[in-house]
């Protein structure tokens, strides 16, 4: 098991990106990182506005899906680092809920292994969302049939 | 035997509970079966089962102290 937590309990700190990137200077064989930022949108739905979105999940195994996710990236792609914040608890319009950093010696490396832990950590990672409206009610995300 | 069966998402909330316990069934597919009886207005057909946090798909033979969680389709990212 990965000795880094996946999940975090809130929003993503924006600094965390900043964090990261320091933290990864000193590993000068990297030439370029990439991430992806899920940030909650205020949709506008028939029953009302999203003003946030809240998020639970089966916290053991979700940490041991995102690291297989991440093993299996370090198999299928040459890149050096990836990194996976999920967030749990409420989180707000326009604050963040997932991070992903992939790092890699050259920048052609590195897009295709970003989109493939994305797209896992959606299809397989055990996260549930639901969308709290401006009138109180709240609307659960329906997930795609695993 | 009796296997707690850890409820998520929108499932805990129609049950009013994360967890139920059913006692004296042998594998997944009679706990699906048992979990769709009861009136907790639940469907498992629609429902992704794991038993010590690896996906089951059926009648997968269950053991005292195995941890079993029934979940909606996952909607993470």
């Amino acid at each position: 098991m990965s000795k880094f937590k996946h999940i975090i309990h809130g929003p993503v700190d924006p600094a965390k990106l900043g964090d990261l990137l320091e933290k990864h200077q000193t590993k000068t064989a990297i030439g370029a990182h990439v991430y992806f930022l899920g940030q909650v949108r205020a949709d506008q739905k028939a029953e009302g506005k999203v003003e946030g979105i809240e998020y639970s999940a089966y916290e053991a195994m979700a940490e041991q899906v995102m690291h297989e996710i991440k093993e299996e990236a370090f198999v299928k792609f040459d890149i050096t680092c990836a990194h996976i914040f999920h967030s749990t608890g409420l989180i707000k319009k326009g604050e963040c809920s997932l991070l992903v950093m992939v790092s890699s010696a050259h920048r052609n490396e590195a897009y295709a292994p970003l989109q493939y832990i994305v797209e896992e950590i959606k299809k397989r990672v055990p996260v549930w969302k639901k969308e709290i409206l401006d009138n109180g009610q709240h609307i659960w995300v329906d997930g795609a049939p695993t | 035997m009796e296997i707690k069966v850890r409820l998520f998402g929108i499932l805990a909330e129609k049950a009013g509970s994360s967890e139920i316990s059913i006692n004296d069934i042998e594998n997944t597919d009679a706990l699906q079966a048992r979990i769709d009886a009861m009136d907790i207005n639940i469907d498992t057909s629609n429902c992704v089962l794991a038993v010590n946090r690896q996906v089951v798909r059926s009648g997968k033979k269950l053991q005292e102290g195995d941890e079993v969680a029934l979940m909606p389709p996952f909607a993470g990212g």
